[in-house]
């Protein structure tokens, strides 16, 4: 399973983005993905979901999931998020988050060592 | 909207009501506008000018704790008048929107967002881990930040008068979150945040740092601030984070899906345009530069105005407010130049202006 994920906009304007392999995760972190794919009701959920009254400096997000069986774009801003789709995007972008943060330690090291 | 009366008087009654919502003329224009009322034997004088006079000159502030959730706006912690609270992001909140609220009223006699007193409302502690701030389209959002990449986004005066601004906008030009009319609205935010921060700082334009966030990325993240207007593309360059992406001029224009149309990224361009515009003018920017933009946002700009019609616009309005020709006139013509953008002078001497703005 590959899941493509992007998070633009905000205050910042700065873009986290990135793609999830199955093949590359551990097998406890695949199958939170799996859980939070299904309880999203991902392959339900209209490509596009929208408002005209969102605001300024919102979150952007576009989700692509491809199950090899099954593939599903969507793209949405933050405002419109169905309830049941949050935890999903919540993931995501904490694994960025997380993974740029492995990335500063690591960088961090080598310049101390 | 205000009733047009066939009497004349020697000075225009929406003149004078906006007289009455500045307190240094307040009692002569309201002493005025009752006398000339009762000649035209109205008698509800002073519901009439009710809309001029509420919360004259008076911020009405209140600061909200989302309590790390998500429905807004949360718990009411403090309100206008009420002693400062132990929680520093919601005396930022309170502090920051005052000091916005000043700036309007002082520069441009603007009270609040709508111009009559509306009261400003805003939510710290959204969510968890929340980077980020934002304008709801009825108030001001503010997040904790991560812990990782950014502090709590209160932290900026300039970034408390971005998301203010956003509301005048919406009140006024009400410009398309949306490719360029988007990058623009981005723009007046960054333009009027980052001139609340150089009247609190009594800066000249040539003081000024010009940066949007300064602070606001924790001591990992190798970079100054969010935004430069004076340096677009160079506010920070991290190696996990990427580069500032933003253009200076309309050769670096990014053509993009993401956000909304790249609306944070070719901000730049209008941003760095003011930013020549006010430092080729000199003094504090918020006096000319910045009554231009004014000018231009309240009675000129629409909806679906992009990069083109704000230079045209812009430069509409230098010659009304000082002159064809003048001083104001060539800065904002060298300023959109600078960022390769020509104004077109016969659209701006005809631009249309809107009605009952």
């Amino acid at each position: 399973m590959r899941v493509r994920f992007e998070r633009s906009g905000g205050f910042a304007g700065i873009t986290l983005g990135g793609e999830f392999d199955s093949a590359n995760l551990p097998p406890e972190q695949t199958s939170e993905l799996n859980r939070l794919i299904e309880g999203s009701r991902f392959f339900e959920l209209p490509a596009v979901i929208r408002t005209t009254q969102a605001g300024a400096d919102r979150f952007q997000f576009t989700v692509s999931v491809d199950t090899g069986t099954q593939k599903h774009s969507i793209e949405l801003d933050e405002k419109s998020a169905p309830e049941n789709l949050r935890p999903l995007l919540k993931w995501l972008t904490d694994a960025q988050r997380n993974l740029i943060a492995t990335k500063k330690q690591r960088a961090q090291n080598v310049q101390e060592p | 909207m205000s009733h047009r009366s066939p009497i004349c008087c020697i000075v225009p009654e929406d003149i004078l009501c906006r007289l009455a919502a500045l307190p240094e003329h307040r009692d002569r224009a309201l002493r005025t506008l009752i006398l000339t009322e009762r000649l035209r034997g109205r008698r509800a004088v002073l519901d009439h000018v009710a809309s001029a006079t509420t919360g004259t000159g008076q911020k009405r502030r209140t600061v909200y704790d989302a309590q790390h959730g998500t429905t807004l706006p949360g718990k009411l912690v403090r309100s206008e008048g009420a002693a400062a609270s132990a929680d520093v992001a919601v005396n930022e909140a309170y502090d920051f929107c005052g000091a916005t609220y000043d700036f309007y009223m002082k520069a441009y006699s603007r009270n609040s967002i709508d111009d009559k007193g509306m009261r400003l409302d805003s939510s710290v502690h959204y969510d968890q881990d929340y980077d980020n701030a934002f304008w709801d389209g009825q108030q001001m959002v503010y997040g904790d930040g991560d812990g990782t990449i950014f502090d709590r986004f209160t932290k900026c005066l300039d970034v408390v008068g971005h998301e203010l601004t956003h509301g005048v906008t919406a009140a006024t030009a009400n410009l398309d979150y949306q490719g360029q009319s988007g990058a623009l609205n981005e723009s007046v935010s960054d333009v009027f945040g980052s001139m609340v921060k150089q009247m609190s700082n009594n800066q000249t334009a040539d003081q000024a740092d010009w940066l949007i966030g300064e602070g606001l990325f924790l001591p990992s993240v190798n970079g100054v601030a969010l935004r430069s207007m004076k340096a677009p593309g160079t506010a920070y360059d991290d190696p996990q984070l990427g580069k500032d992406p933003q253009p200076a001029n309309m050769s670096g224009y990014v053509n993009t899906t993401s956000d909304q149309g790249g609306v944070h990224t070719n901000s730049g361009i209008p941003n760095h345009a003011f930013y020549l515009i006010a430092v080729e003018l000199g003094g504090f920017s918020w006096e000319r530069a910045g009554r231009i933009w004014y000018e231009a946002l309240t009675k000129r700009l629409t909806s679906s105005s992009d990069f083109q019609a704000a230079a045209d616009a812009t430069f509409g309005a230098a010659g009304n407010l000082y002159g064809a020709g003048s001083t104001e006139q060539k800065a904002v013509q060298n300023g959109w130049d600078g960022v390769g953008i020509k104004v077109n002078q016969s659209a701006a001497g005809t631009a249309k202006k809107k009605v009952g703005a």
